[in-house]
């Protein structure tokens, strides 16, 4: 391991996330070393967030199925120029928010939404009780809203914004990992994340409370 | 459908936005999404890559040092062209192209305008030899020497024409076939009258040629005393004493008439000027 590695290392967030790089580096190797099925465990580790990832930018779930493959196959290709320098997790969050700020660009003007399902978990499910009547009819309708409303709101965020967003609110990635997926400083990530926030609360107001 | 006003309890924004995390595809979706993948990955592998993507393993490991490699390259090209750059002088460049475009196609074009020319030597050299046998020795020496001047002139038209050489008008290939053709007319033309060849294109040929006698005689005639200006002083002064009755004093209109007679002088060059149009290589006067 050489030195910038061990730099950009120390800047990743947490341990956890130390300990799955220098995982993921072992398989990586193990598949530059010519054992390709090695690469399946890295698919079914990584799929579901990187597909999580193009689905809250793109909202449109075949897009985000189409895109999520692409970064894969694009992974696969170029991962004898993988060289550890950053874990590879963000490496794989560079391709597929990459691909999907490509997209998003070439299909400005080309927008459908479909959504995926809600799967309402504890912690969900309590303040959607207490954003709802509490009335089993009308929460099904209201969740329905307020998820079309929350994806509306998103889509009014220019690109850029939007991917702070998600990679921060929804995804829960630090704001360094932010930057380097971004290939911006902390300082800005942060500034669009405020904005970013200032936009969705003005959006979202009537279903906020203080 | 609004919601409910009425809950205190406190909803934020990151309480909103985790609901997106649980917006999750079905189990199905993934064992689609695994066989797609799978397809396009194998079909990525049976796809060829292009041969400028396809790099030996050398060259891999220079991807970093493109740009100094490139700059290099450029820098050396550079020195490289600033090093044997030497410019060329167009005569020796015609003359020496020519020499190596002499063809046989060409000779024909060229034979027999120097079989005139050995033609027209012979025959100076026959009419030499009958002047002499015919009359005294001085009539002979009078004829070659009026006899010698023809190759010599030929010899100066052919310094201001690149592509004939020498004192008898030696041929040199041009480089195109007009040129060419060009090139045996003329010496045709001046094999037949070389006093009209030499007098239309000759040395003194040219804008300058042309332009700068006139412009010397122009010259001459504001330094140099014209004749008609001191009879022009005279009438100016008659005229001036006979209409206004005022007689000058002999010095003062002797510098007065200098002055009128010389802003009369720039009025007709003005118009002596505004007579000669110069346009590009061309000459024109107005009467």
């Amino acid at each position: 391991m050489n030195l910038s590695k061990a730099i950009t290392k120390t800047l990743v967030a947490s341990p956890e996330r130390q300990q799955e790089a220098d995982s993921d580096w072992v398989v990586v190797q193990r598949v530059q070393a010519g054992d390709v099925a090695a690469f399946d465990a890295l698919i079914k580790k990584y799929r579901e967030r990187v597909y999580a990832v193009i689905y809250h930018m793109t909202s449109n779930r075949e897009d985000a199925a189409d895109l999520a493959q692409d970064t894969f196959i694009k992974a696969f290709q170029s991962i004898n120029r993988f060289q550890g320098q950053a874990s590879f997790f963000t490496w794989l969050y560079r391709i597929a928010v990459n691909s999907a700020l490509t997209h998003l660009r070439k299909n400005r003007l080309r927008t459908f939404f479909s959504f995926d399902q809600l799967h309402e978990e504890d912690k969900t499910a309590e303040f959607i009780d207490v954003l709802t009547d509490k009335n089993g009819a009308d929460r099904a309708t209201f969740v329905n809203e307020l998820q079309e409303k929350l994806n509306e709101a998103l889509q009014k965020l220019s690109i850029i914004h939007r991917t702070v967003v998600t990679l921060f609110e929804i995804d829960g990635l630090s704001h360094q990992e932010i930057a380097e997926i971004m290939n911006c400083s902390v300082g800005t990530v942060r500034s669009r994340l405020h904005y970013a926030k200032q936009q969705l609360q003005s959006e979202l107001q009537p279903y906020l409370r203080a | 459908m609004s919601p409910n006003r009425d809950s205190q309890a406190k909803v934020t924004l990151e309480d909103l936005l985790r609901l997106k995390r649980c917006e999750r595809p079905p189990a199905e979706f993934w064992a689609r999404f695994e066989r797609e993948l799978r397809q396009k990955q194998l079909a990525a592998l049976v796809v060829r890559q292009s041969w400028w993507q396809r790099r030996p393993r050398v060259l891999r490991g220079m991807a970093r040092l493109h740009l100094p490699l490139g700059a290099t390259a450029v820098l050396a090209l550079t020195l490289f062209t600033l090093h044997y750059y030497e410019p060329v002088d167009p005569h020796v460049a015609m003359s020496d192209r020519g020499d190596e475009a002499l063809a046989p196609a060409s000779v024909e074009l060229a034979n027999p305008v120097a079989a005139r020319d050995s033609d027209r030597a012979v025959a100076s050299g026959h009419a030499l030899a009958s002047a002499a046998e015919a009359s005294s020795a001085q009539v002979a020496e009078a004829d070659s020497s009026a006899a010698v001047p023809a190759p010599t002139a030929a010899a100066s038209s052919a310094g201001s024409r690149p592509w004939l050489d020498g004192a008898a008008g030696e041929v040199r290939q041009p480089l195109t076939p007009s040129a060419r053709y060009i090139a045996a007319n003329l010496a045709a033309a001046e094999a037949a009258e070389p006093e009209l060849v030499s007098a239309t294109l000759g040395p003194t040929r040219g804008f300058q040629a042309r332009v700068i006698p006139v412009r010397t005689e122009v010259m001459n005639n504001l330094t140099a005393p014209v004749p008609g200006r001191a009879m022009r002083n005279n009438r100016l002064a008659s005229y001036q004493g006979a209409d206004s009755g005022y007689l000058p004093d002999p010095a003062l209109s002797t510098s007065g008439r200098e002055r009128l007679s010389r802003y009369l002088s720039d009025t007709a060059l003005n118009e002596s000027i505004s007579r000669l149009g110069l346009r590009g290589d061309s000459l024109s006067f107005k009467f």
